[in-house]
């Protein structure tokens, strides 16, 4: 069964990521995915402008997360980047853009079609719904370490 | 008769798409008959007609015409019993 270690690779993950705003984050993410061809030019913007309309921030319990995306248009294959930033980055709460948040981490996803990643986005939410797991990544220290904290949640999951 | 569902959120790829699966995995198991579908809110513009109850992770205009239940704890986990009784409250009501 896919699972998150397919979509999160090394090379899309930020960790101490010096990242001032929301926008900053999402345009660092956006171009790891876009350097690896996951996705192409303008899916930055496409992220930010999404971002101010329908904010991603999330109040999960024990720490905020926030899940910026946009249309699959750009998209080339289905992709997380995952970003811990140095502190945590302001952004507006889903639903709600009234509501800031302060997120530990920043999961970018870049899905070319939702129905057939479905798996995927169930364990998305399995996993930002977890305190524990959101405590093991934001401690990890190394882009290897972030993609073995979801190893480890895959592996537990396909037990 | 089959209760009509709408879910929507910004794009309506992502988070509707999860919110969809849980809300048709509990109604299915609860015995409720009703057909969830996936939308934008942009596309809501054009109304909600024949829908009974939205479910929204997004902003929704107050003005929509049928009951509005937020799709947040579908991807916090906080409060996401309540809020699948609350779906099933609403579509128990309007088979009446």
């Amino acid at each position: 069964m896919p699972g998150l270690t397919d979509l999160v690779l090394a090379e899309h993950v930020a960790v101490n990521l010096s990242a001032g705003s929301s926008e900053s984050i999402i345009r660092s993410l956006s171009a790891l995915l876009e350097a690896s061809g996951a996705v192409r030019s303008g899916y930055a913007e496409a992220c930010v402008a999404r971002e101010e309309e329908h904010p991603t921030g999330l109040p999960t319990p024990g720490m905020a997360v926030a899940i910026p995306h946009a249309d699959p248009d750009l998209v080339e294959r289905a992709a997380i980047a995952v970003a811990i930033p140095d502190r945590p980055v302001a952004f507006a709460q889903m639903g709600d853009p009234a509501v800031e948040l302060q997120a530990g981490a920043v999961f970018l996803l870049a899905l070319p079609d939702a129905q057939g990643q479905l798996s995927a986005l169930r364990r998305v939410a399995t996993f930002v719904q977890d305190p524990d797991r959101l405590q093991a990544l934001v401690a990890a220290g190394t882009p290897d370490e972030v993609v073995a904290v979801f190893t480890a949640f895959d592996q537990e999951i396909n037990e | 008769m089959t209760r009509r569902v709408l879910i929507v959120c910004g794009t309506g790829v992502a988070t509707s798409t999860v919110v969809a699966d849980r809300v048709r995995r509990h109604l299915e198991a609860c015995g409720i008959d009703a057909k969830v579908e996936q939308s934008t809110v942009a596309e809501l513009h054009r109304g909600a007609a024949g829908y009974d109850l939205i479910v929204a992770t997004t902003q929704v205009r107050d003005d929509v015409g049928v009951p509005v239940v937020a799709g947040l704890p579908f991807l916090t986990g906080v409060g996401a019993d309540e809020a699948l009784a609350e779906i099933e409250g609403h579509l128990r009501d309007s088979a009446d």
